[in-house]
């Protein structure tokens, strides 16, 4: 129809291949306010999965010192039932 | 001299004598070690995140001090030996601490809880009181995160534990 070649003819026909990509960035390295910290577990928690695991820093895009401090962290608030080993439930 | 912090769970089910007296217990187990007791919080009870024992809850007590490495040696071991604590993690916050930097920021912190403390006392002024508290509180954080880490965590878990504890009319310090 008229109403779909409209907005197609001045960009012209849209690359296949171009998905949309988002840049990562290490949260805890921008914003200086949140503190790994083991006593938080509702911060650490968006760092695991729902089962339970560490997410890997290739997903949650944290730099290198961070996901260190993070793993630490992790562990500490699962070693005092902060955080569960694993969720088997669902 | 070490910075070392303690998180003990314990049963839900005890008394609030049976608690504070195992409060008192371990914090004078600290000091007979020459130990430096900075403070003692009350997370209260909590959902464990898997079960210890078979309870699926239990009471949060955190233990913050320094000293050397016997301190905490004969703490785990008395942990070790009352059935009361489900669980309890030893933590090493700081390889070198200076004892008088330590009873600075104890001092402060004393401070700080009489001010909240102040409105309890006098009942005469209770509108001016309880606007000074939240004032405090939001004050607290931003301060400790330029100065100090270790303050900072303790921060936003005070409110809510300090309340708990005047309410209930003890002071541990």
């Amino acid at each position: 129809m008229i109403t779909t070649s409209a907005p197609k003819g001045p960009r012209g026909p849209r690359p296949q291949k171009k998905f949309f990509h988002r840049r990562k960035f290490c949260r805890f390295c921008t914003d200086s306010n949140i503190k790994i910290e083991y006593k938080d577990p509702q911060t650490l928690r968006e760092f695991t999965t729902e089962r339970g695991k560490i997410m890997p820093r290739r997903i949650t895009g944290n730099c290198a010192k961070h996901q260190r401090e993070l793993t630490v962290a992790i562990k500490r608030a699962r070693t005092i039932a902060l955080l569960p080993f694993v969720v088997s439930e669902g | 001299m070490r910075r070392y912090e303690t998180i003990l769970i314990t049963h839900v089910d005890l008394s609030e004598d049976e608690l504070s007296e195992l409060i008192t217990r371990y914090g004078d187990i600290v000091k007979g070690q020459k130990g430096i007791l900075v403070k003692i919080e009350r997370w209260g009870k909590r959902r464990l995140a898997y079960l210890i024992n078979k309870q699926a809850r239990g009471y949060y007590i955190l233990i913050d001090y320094a000293g050397v490495g016997v301190v905490v040696d004969e703490l785990e071991r008395n942990l070790k030996i009352d059935d009361k604590i489900l669980k309890f993690m030893t933590i090493l916050k700081a390889d070198k601490v200076d004892p008088a930097a330590l009873e600075m920021e104890m001092a402060d912190a004393v401070g700080k809880s009489d001010k909240k403390e102040a409105p309890v006392s006098a009942p005469e002024a209770p509108p001016v009181a309880a606007k000074e508290a939240p004032v405090s509180a939001p004050e607290a954080p931003p301060v400790a995160a330029a100065e100090e880490a270790v303050a900072a965590d303790a921060a936003p878990a005070e409110p809510p534990v300090r309340d708990d504890i005047t309410t209930q009319g003890d002071n541990q310090q």
